[in-house]
Protein backbone atom coordinates (compact mmCIF):
# COMPACT_ATOMS: atom_id res chain seq x y z
CA UNK A 1 0.00 0.00 0.00
CA UNK A 2 2.80 2.41 0.95
CA UNK A 3 4.66 1.35 -2.18
CA UNK A 4 1.57 2.07 -4.27
CA UNK A 5 1.18 5.46 -2.64
CA UNK A 6 4.87 6.26 -3.27
CA UNK A 7 4.46 5.22 -6.88
CA UNK A 8 1.41 7.48 -7.23
CA UNK A 9 3.25 10.37 -5.57
CA UNK A 10 6.14 9.86 -7.96
CA UNK A 11 3.79 9.82 -10.94
CA UNK A 12 2.07 12.99 -9.71
CA UNK A 13 5.40 14.78 -9.24
CA UNK A 14 6.74 13.72 -12.65
CA UNK A 15 3.40 14.37 -14.36
CA UNK A 16 3.17 17.87 -12.90
CA UNK A 17 6.74 18.73 -13.81
CA UNK A 18 6.51 17.39 -17.35
CA UNK A 19 3.15 19.09 -17.89
CA UNK A 20 4.53 22.31 -16.38
CA UNK A 21 7.37 22.44 -18.90
CA UNK A 22 4.96 21.65 -21.76
CA UNK A 23 2.67 24.47 -20.60
CA UNK A 24 5.65 26.82 -20.48
CA UNK A 25 6.72 25.90 -24.01
CA UNK A 26 3.20 26.27 -25.36
CA UNK A 27 2.50 29.67 -23.83
CA UNK A 28 5.96 30.99 -24.77
CA UNK A 29 5.57 29.90 -28.38
CA UNK A 30 2.08 31.40 -28.48
CA UNK A 31 3.41 34.76 -27.30
CA UNK A 32 6.57 34.73 -29.44
CA UNK A 33 5.43 32.90 -32.59
CA UNK A 34 1.63 33.10 -32.40
CA UNK A 35 1.49 29.36 -32.75
CA UNK A 36 0.75 26.44 -30.44
CA UNK A 37 3.58 23.93 -30.14
CA UNK A 38 2.52 21.40 -27.54
CA UNK A 39 -0.36 19.92 -29.52
CA UNK A 40 -1.19 19.34 -33.17
CA UNK A 41 -5.00 19.34 -33.18
CA UNK A 42 -5.07 22.92 -34.43
CA UNK A 43 -2.44 22.16 -37.05
CA UNK A 44 -4.56 19.26 -38.35
CA UNK A 45 -7.45 21.70 -38.64
CA UNK A 46 -5.22 24.19 -40.50
CA UNK A 47 -3.98 21.40 -42.79
CA UNK A 48 -7.53 20.31 -43.59
CA UNK A 49 -8.64 23.87 -44.23
CA UNK A 50 -5.65 24.62 -46.46
CA UNK A 51 -6.20 21.39 -48.40
CA UNK A 52 -9.77 22.57 -48.99
CA UNK A 53 -8.47 26.00 -50.09
CA UNK A 54 -5.73 24.46 -52.24
CA UNK A 55 -3.03 26.62 -50.65
CA UNK A 56 0.04 24.46 -51.24
CA UNK A 57 2.45 26.60 -49.26
CA UNK A 58 0.41 26.44 -46.08
CA UNK A 59 -0.34 22.74 -46.66
CA UNK A 60 3.39 22.03 -46.68
CA UNK A 61 4.01 24.00 -43.51
CA UNK A 62 1.14 22.40 -41.60
CA UNK A 63 2.28 18.99 -42.84
CA UNK A 64 5.88 19.69 -41.82
CA UNK A 65 4.79 20.68 -38.32
CA UNK A 66 2.65 17.59 -37.85
CA UNK A 67 5.45 15.43 -39.28
CA UNK A 68 7.99 16.89 -36.85
CA UNK A 69 5.71 16.22 -33.86
CA UNK A 70 5.17 12.70 -35.19
CA UNK A 71 8.93 12.22 -35.65
CA UNK A 72 9.56 13.36 -32.06
CA UNK A 73 7.11 10.84 -30.62
CA UNK A 74 8.42 8.11 -32.94
CA UNK A 75 12.05 8.78 -31.99
CA UNK A 76 11.22 8.84 -28.29
CA UNK A 77 9.33 5.55 -28.27
CA UNK A 78 11.85 3.92 -30.60
CA UNK A 79 14.68 4.78 -28.20
CA UNK A 80 12.78 3.60 -25.15
CA UNK A 81 11.82 0.27 -26.76
CA UNK A 82 15.34 -0.24 -28.15
CA UNK A 83 16.96 0.26 -24.78
CA UNK A 84 14.19 -1.07 -22.54
CA UNK A 85 16.18 -4.09 -21.45
CA UNK A 86 19.40 -2.20 -20.72
CA UNK A 87 19.58 1.03 -18.72
CA UNK A 88 16.16 2.46 -17.78
CA UNK A 89 17.51 5.86 -16.82
CA UNK A 90 19.51 6.23 -20.03
CA UNK A 91 16.51 5.40 -22.23
CA UNK A 92 14.54 8.16 -20.46
CA UNK A 93 17.44 10.56 -20.49
CA UNK A 94 18.22 10.47 -24.22
CA UNK A 95 14.84 11.87 -25.44
CA UNK A 96 14.97 14.44 -22.62
CA UNK A 97 18.49 15.40 -23.62
CA UNK A 98 17.46 15.85 -27.28
CA UNK A 99 14.49 17.93 -26.08
CA UNK A 100 16.84 20.13 -24.04
CA UNK A 101 19.06 20.60 -27.12
CA UNK A 102 15.99 21.72 -29.14
CA UNK A 103 14.90 24.18 -26.45
CA UNK A 104 18.39 25.63 -26.02
CA UNK A 105 18.82 25.94 -29.81
CA UNK A 106 15.49 27.78 -30.16
CA UNK A 107 16.35 30.03 -27.21
CA UNK A 108 19.82 30.94 -28.44
CA UNK A 109 18.78 31.36 -32.08
CA UNK A 110 15.80 33.46 -31.07
CA UNK A 111 17.87 35.65 -28.77
CA UNK A 112 20.88 36.24 -31.01
CA UNK A 113 19.93 35.57 -34.64
CA UNK A 114 16.16 35.70 -35.17
CA UNK A 115 15.28 38.27 -37.85
CA UNK A 116 11.53 37.55 -37.62
CA UNK A 117 11.24 36.14 -41.12
CA UNK A 118 8.46 33.67 -41.78
CA UNK A 119 10.79 30.79 -42.63
CA UNK A 120 12.65 31.25 -39.33
CA UNK A 121 9.36 31.32 -37.43
CA UNK A 122 8.19 28.15 -39.18
CA UNK A 123 11.45 26.30 -38.49
CA UNK A 124 11.62 27.36 -34.85
CA UNK A 125 8.00 26.28 -34.34
CA UNK A 126 8.92 22.98 -36.06
CA UNK A 127 11.84 22.48 -33.63
CA UNK A 128 9.54 23.10 -30.65
CA UNK A 129 6.93 20.72 -32.03
CA UNK A 130 9.64 18.07 -32.39
CA UNK A 131 10.68 18.69 -28.77
CA UNK A 132 7.09 18.38 -27.55
CA UNK A 133 6.60 15.24 -29.65
CA UNK A 134 9.66 13.80 -27.90
CA UNK A 135 8.27 14.64 -24.48
CA UNK A 136 4.82 13.31 -25.21
CA UNK A 137 6.27 10.11 -26.69
CA UNK A 138 8.41 9.70 -23.59
CA UNK A 139 5.64 10.16 -21.03
CA UNK A 140 3.20 8.04 -23.04
CA UNK A 141 5.74 5.23 -23.51
CA UNK A 142 6.85 5.00 -19.87
CA UNK A 143 3.26 5.04 -18.59
CA UNK A 144 2.00 2.39 -21.04
CA UNK A 145 0.15 5.06 -23.07
CA UNK A 146 -1.97 6.08 -20.09
CA UNK A 147 -0.57 9.59 -19.74
CA UNK A 148 0.15 12.46 -22.08
CA UNK A 149 1.49 15.66 -20.66
CA UNK A 150 1.72 18.08 -23.56
CA UNK A 151 -1.94 18.49 -24.45
CA UNK A 152 -5.05 18.50 -22.37
CA UNK A 153 -7.97 17.66 -24.67
CA UNK A 154 -7.97 13.93 -23.98
CA UNK A 155 -6.99 14.52 -20.39
CA UNK A 156 -9.89 16.95 -19.80
CA UNK A 157 -12.28 14.38 -21.29
CA UNK A 158 -10.87 11.62 -19.05
CA UNK A 159 -10.95 13.94 -16.06
CA UNK A 160 -14.62 14.68 -16.65
CA UNK A 161 -15.40 10.98 -17.09
CA UNK A 162 -13.54 10.09 -13.89
CA UNK A 163 -15.31 12.87 -12.00
CA UNK A 164 -18.66 11.56 -13.16
CA UNK A 165 -17.56 8.06 -12.07
CA UNK A 166 -16.72 9.40 -8.62
CA UNK A 167 -20.34 10.45 -8.20
CA UNK A 168 -21.28 6.76 -8.10
CA UNK A 169 -21.00 5.45 -4.58
CA UNK A 170 -19.79 1.97 -5.54
CA UNK A 171 -17.02 3.37 -7.77
CA UNK A 172 -16.00 6.21 -5.45
CA UNK A 173 -14.13 3.89 -3.10
CA UNK A 174 -12.05 2.29 -5.82
CA UNK A 175 -8.47 3.39 -5.26
CA UNK A 176 -7.48 3.05 -8.94
CA UNK A 177 -10.13 5.53 -10.08
CA UNK A 178 -9.30 8.02 -7.33
CA UNK A 179 -5.58 7.75 -8.05
CA UNK A 180 -6.07 8.28 -11.79
CA UNK A 181 -8.28 11.29 -11.08
CA UNK A 182 -5.67 12.81 -8.76
CA UNK A 183 -2.94 12.20 -11.31
CA UNK A 184 -4.86 13.76 -14.19
CA UNK A 185 -5.90 16.73 -12.10
CA UNK A 186 -2.30 17.32 -11.06
CA UNK A 187 -1.19 17.22 -14.69
CA UNK A 188 -3.81 19.81 -15.67
CA UNK A 189 -2.80 22.01 -12.72
CA UNK A 190 0.90 21.57 -13.55
CA UNK A 191 0.30 22.59 -17.16
CA UNK A 192 -1.67 25.64 -16.07
CA UNK A 193 0.93 26.74 -13.52
CA UNK A 194 3.77 26.26 -16.02
CA UNK A 195 1.87 28.22 -18.64
CA UNK A 196 1.09 31.06 -16.25
CA UNK A 197 4.72 31.29 -15.12
CA UNK A 198 5.95 31.35 -18.71
CA UNK A 199 3.31 33.92 -19.65
CA UNK A 200 4.76 36.21 -17.00
CA UNK A 201 8.45 35.51 -17.71
CA UNK A 202 8.30 35.64 -21.51
CA UNK A 203 7.54 39.37 -21.56
CA UNK A 204 10.82 40.06 -19.77
CA UNK A 205 13.05 37.21 -20.92
CA UNK A 206 11.69 36.84 -24.49
CA UNK A 207 13.50 33.93 -26.17
CA UNK A 208 15.66 33.23 -23.12
CA UNK A 209 12.55 31.70 -21.57
CA UNK A 210 13.40 28.54 -23.54
CA UNK A 211 16.78 28.41 -21.77
CA UNK A 212 14.97 28.58 -18.42
CA UNK A 213 12.69 25.75 -19.51
CA UNK A 214 15.77 23.75 -20.58
CA UNK A 215 17.29 24.33 -17.13
CA UNK A 216 14.05 23.07 -15.56
CA UNK A 217 14.31 19.99 -17.81
CA UNK A 218 17.88 19.38 -16.58
CA UNK A 219 16.51 19.52 -13.04
CA UNK A 220 13.87 17.00 -14.03
CA UNK A 221 16.57 14.73 -15.50
CA UNK A 222 18.54 14.90 -12.25
CA UNK A 223 15.42 14.15 -10.23
CA UNK A 224 14.62 11.22 -12.53
CA UNK A 225 18.17 9.95 -12.07
CA UNK A 226 18.00 10.30 -8.28
CA UNK A 227 14.66 8.44 -8.18
CA UNK A 228 15.96 5.66 -10.44
CA UNK A 229 19.08 5.44 -8.29
CA UNK A 230 17.12 5.37 -5.01
CA UNK A 231 14.73 2.73 -6.37
CA UNK A 232 17.70 0.62 -7.51
CA UNK A 233 19.32 1.11 -4.11
CA UNK A 234 16.05 0.11 -2.39
CA UNK A 235 15.77 -3.04 -4.53
CA UNK A 236 19.43 -3.88 -3.86
CA UNK A 237 18.96 -3.49 -0.09
CA UNK A 238 15.78 -5.53 -0.15
CA UNK A 239 17.52 -8.32 -2.07
CA UNK A 240 20.50 -8.22 0.33
CA UNK A 241 18.15 -8.42 3.32
CA UNK A 242 16.29 -11.35 1.73
CA UNK A 243 19.58 -13.10 1.01
CA UNK A 244 20.73 -12.56 4.61
CA UNK A 245 17.45 -13.92 5.95
CA UNK A 246 17.68 -16.91 3.63
CA UNK A 247 21.22 -17.66 4.75
CA UNK A 248 20.28 -17.33 8.43
CA UNK A 249 17.32 -19.69 7.96
CA UNK A 250 19.48 -22.17 6.08
CA UNK A 251 22.14 -22.02 8.80
CA UNK A 252 19.52 -22.52 11.50
CA UNK A 253 18.12 -25.52 9.65
CA UNK A 254 21.61 -26.93 9.24
CA UNK A 255 22.35 -26.46 12.94
CA UNK A 256 19.01 -28.06 13.85
CA UNK A 257 19.81 -31.10 11.71
CA UNK A 258 23.30 -31.30 13.22
CA UNK A 259 21.95 -31.33 16.79
CA UNK A 260 19.19 -33.74 15.85
CA UNK A 261 21.82 -36.03 14.30
CA UNK B 1 21.52 -5.19 -39.22
CA UNK B 2 17.73 -5.06 -38.83
CA UNK B 3 18.06 -2.16 -36.40
CA UNK B 4 20.30 -0.34 -38.88
CA UNK B 5 17.72 -0.78 -41.66
CA UNK B 6 14.92 0.44 -39.37
CA UNK B 7 16.88 3.51 -38.30
CA UNK B 8 17.78 4.27 -41.95
CA UNK B 9 14.10 4.07 -42.96
CA UNK B 10 13.07 6.21 -39.99
CA UNK B 11 15.55 8.90 -41.01
CA UNK B 12 15.17 8.64 -44.81
CA UNK B 13 11.36 8.95 -45.05
CA UNK B 14 11.04 12.26 -43.17
CA UNK B 15 14.17 13.54 -44.94
CA UNK B 16 12.66 12.68 -48.32
CA UNK B 17 9.39 14.38 -47.40
CA UNK B 18 11.23 17.46 -46.19
CA UNK B 19 13.31 17.67 -49.37
CA UNK B 20 10.21 17.20 -51.53
CA UNK B 21 8.45 19.93 -49.58
CA UNK B 22 11.41 22.26 -49.92
CA UNK B 23 11.64 21.63 -53.68
CA UNK B 24 7.93 22.18 -54.23
CA UNK B 25 8.07 25.31 -52.14
CA UNK B 26 10.40 26.96 -54.65
CA UNK B 27 7.69 26.90 -57.33
CA UNK B 28 5.18 28.87 -55.30
CA UNK B 29 5.15 32.37 -53.92
CA UNK B 30 5.50 32.49 -50.15
CA UNK B 31 2.99 34.59 -48.17
CA UNK B 32 5.78 37.13 -47.56
CA UNK B 33 6.38 37.44 -51.32
CA UNK B 34 2.66 37.78 -51.96
CA UNK B 35 2.42 40.51 -49.34
CA UNK B 36 5.15 42.70 -50.81
CA UNK B 37 3.98 45.67 -52.86
CA UNK B 38 1.41 48.39 -52.48
CA UNK B 39 -2.10 47.75 -51.15
CA UNK B 40 -5.07 50.11 -51.11
CA UNK B 41 -7.78 49.98 -48.45
CA UNK B 42 -11.06 49.24 -50.21
CA UNK B 43 -13.51 48.73 -47.38
CA UNK B 44 -14.00 48.49 -43.64
CA UNK B 45 -16.88 46.33 -42.40
CA UNK B 46 -17.85 44.41 -39.28
CA UNK B 47 -17.30 40.70 -39.77
CA UNK B 48 -19.08 40.05 -36.49
CA UNK B 49 -20.40 42.52 -33.98
CA UNK B 50 -22.59 42.91 -30.94
CA UNK B 51 -25.75 44.18 -32.53
CA UNK B 52 -27.55 46.93 -30.66
CA UNK B 53 -31.32 46.61 -30.65
CA UNK B 54 -32.57 46.56 -34.20
CA UNK B 55 -29.22 47.78 -35.59
CA UNK B 56 -27.36 44.98 -37.32
CA UNK B 57 -23.71 45.88 -37.83
CA UNK B 58 -22.69 42.60 -39.48
CA UNK B 59 -21.28 43.10 -42.99
CA UNK B 60 -22.37 46.74 -42.89
CA UNK B 61 -19.79 49.24 -44.20
CA UNK B 62 -18.20 51.25 -41.41
CA UNK B 63 -18.61 54.98 -41.86
CA UNK B 64 -15.56 57.28 -42.08
CA UNK B 65 -16.37 58.84 -38.70
CA UNK B 66 -16.67 55.44 -37.03
CA UNK B 67 -13.51 54.20 -38.77
CA UNK B 68 -11.70 57.24 -37.39
CA UNK B 69 -12.91 56.43 -33.86
CA UNK B 70 -12.04 52.74 -34.11
CA UNK B 71 -8.52 53.28 -35.46
CA UNK B 72 -7.75 56.34 -33.33
CA UNK B 73 -5.36 54.48 -31.02
CA UNK B 74 -3.93 52.27 -33.73
CA UNK B 75 -0.76 52.43 -35.80
CA UNK B 76 -2.82 52.12 -38.98
CA UNK B 77 -4.84 55.25 -38.11
CA UNK B 78 -5.97 57.09 -41.25
CA UNK B 79 -3.75 54.95 -43.52
CA UNK B 80 -5.02 54.72 -47.08
CA UNK B 81 -2.29 52.73 -48.78
CA UNK B 82 0.03 50.18 -47.26
CA UNK B 83 3.41 49.55 -48.97
CA UNK B 84 5.18 46.39 -47.83
CA UNK B 85 8.91 46.26 -48.62
CA UNK B 86 11.34 43.34 -48.56
CA UNK B 87 13.34 44.69 -45.62
CA UNK B 88 10.37 44.17 -43.25
CA UNK B 89 9.38 47.79 -43.71
CA UNK B 90 5.84 49.02 -44.14
CA UNK B 91 5.05 52.56 -45.28
CA UNK B 92 1.58 53.69 -44.25
CA UNK B 93 0.54 56.53 -46.52
CA UNK B 94 -2.12 59.02 -45.60
CA UNK B 95 -3.01 62.28 -47.34
CA UNK B 96 -0.80 64.22 -44.97
CA UNK B 97 2.00 61.97 -43.76
CA UNK B 98 3.96 58.73 -44.14
CA UNK B 99 4.61 56.37 -41.25
CA UNK B 100 7.40 53.79 -41.31
CA UNK B 101 6.50 50.59 -39.50
CA UNK B 102 8.09 47.13 -39.20
CA UNK B 103 6.07 44.11 -40.22
CA UNK B 104 6.42 40.35 -39.74
CA UNK B 105 4.27 37.35 -40.50
CA UNK B 106 3.90 35.02 -37.54
CA UNK B 107 2.26 31.69 -36.72
CA UNK B 108 1.35 29.77 -39.85
CA UNK B 109 1.49 33.11 -41.72
CA UNK B 110 -1.95 33.89 -40.33
CA UNK B 111 -0.83 36.78 -38.13
CA UNK B 112 0.47 40.13 -39.38
CA UNK B 113 2.43 41.85 -36.65
CA UNK B 114 3.16 45.57 -36.92
CA UNK B 115 5.72 47.33 -34.75
CA UNK B 116 6.24 51.05 -34.53
CA UNK B 117 9.34 52.55 -32.85
CA UNK B 118 9.80 49.30 -30.90
CA UNK B 119 7.10 50.64 -28.59
CA UNK B 120 3.74 49.95 -30.18
CA UNK B 121 2.86 46.49 -31.35
CA UNK B 122 -0.33 45.42 -33.08
CA UNK B 123 -1.54 42.10 -34.49
CA UNK B 124 -3.96 41.49 -37.31
CA UNK B 125 -5.38 38.19 -38.49
CA UNK B 126 -4.38 37.67 -42.10
CA UNK B 127 -7.51 35.90 -43.26
CA UNK B 128 -6.97 35.98 -47.01
CA UNK B 129 -3.96 36.74 -49.15
CA UNK B 130 -3.64 36.30 -52.87
CA UNK B 131 -2.09 38.22 -55.77
CA UNK B 132 -5.07 40.62 -55.93
CA UNK B 133 -6.71 40.82 -52.54
CA UNK B 134 -5.81 40.85 -48.88
CA UNK B 135 -8.25 40.64 -45.96
CA UNK B 136 -7.31 41.54 -42.40
CA UNK B 137 -9.35 41.05 -39.26
CA UNK B 138 -8.85 42.66 -35.89
CA UNK B 139 -10.82 42.71 -32.68
CA UNK B 140 -12.35 45.98 -31.62
CA UNK B 141 -14.01 47.00 -28.37
CA UNK B 142 -14.19 50.68 -29.15
CA UNK B 143 -17.80 51.89 -29.71
CA UNK B 144 -19.10 48.48 -30.82
CA UNK B 145 -17.47 45.22 -29.76
CA UNK B 146 -16.74 42.98 -32.70
CA UNK B 147 -14.34 41.86 -35.40
CA UNK B 148 -13.45 44.49 -37.97
CA UNK B 149 -12.67 43.34 -41.49
CA UNK B 150 -10.44 45.43 -43.78
CA UNK B 151 -10.28 44.53 -47.46
CA UNK B 152 -7.32 45.62 -49.59
CA UNK B 153 -6.64 45.52 -53.29
CA UNK B 154 -3.18 45.36 -54.78
CA UNK B 155 -2.25 48.46 -56.75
Amino acid sequence: MIKERNRLNDKIKFGMMYAGTAGMVNVSSLVLFFSFTSNVTGHYAILANEIANGNLFKILIAFLWILLYFAGSFFSHFLIRSGASSNTYLTHAVPMFVEIICLVSVGLYGHYLYAETLIETELLVAALLFAMGLQNGLTASITSFSLKTTHLTGLTTDLAIHLSMLYKKNIRNKEAIRSKFKLMLSIAVGYLIGGAIAGKIVHYAHFMVFIYIAVAMVGLMIYDWSRTFSIKEMVRRERAAQKELFEKTANAELLGKKYAG
Amino acid sequence: MKLFIRISIAICIPLFLLLAAYTLRGNYLSPEQKLMGEWKEVSWTYEKADNKGSVNFNDEPISEAMKHMISRSKIIHKAETWSFTADSGLVLNTQHKRLNVNWALMGSSNILRLKYNDEFEEHYNLVELNEKQMVLHFENDNLTRGIVKIIFEKI
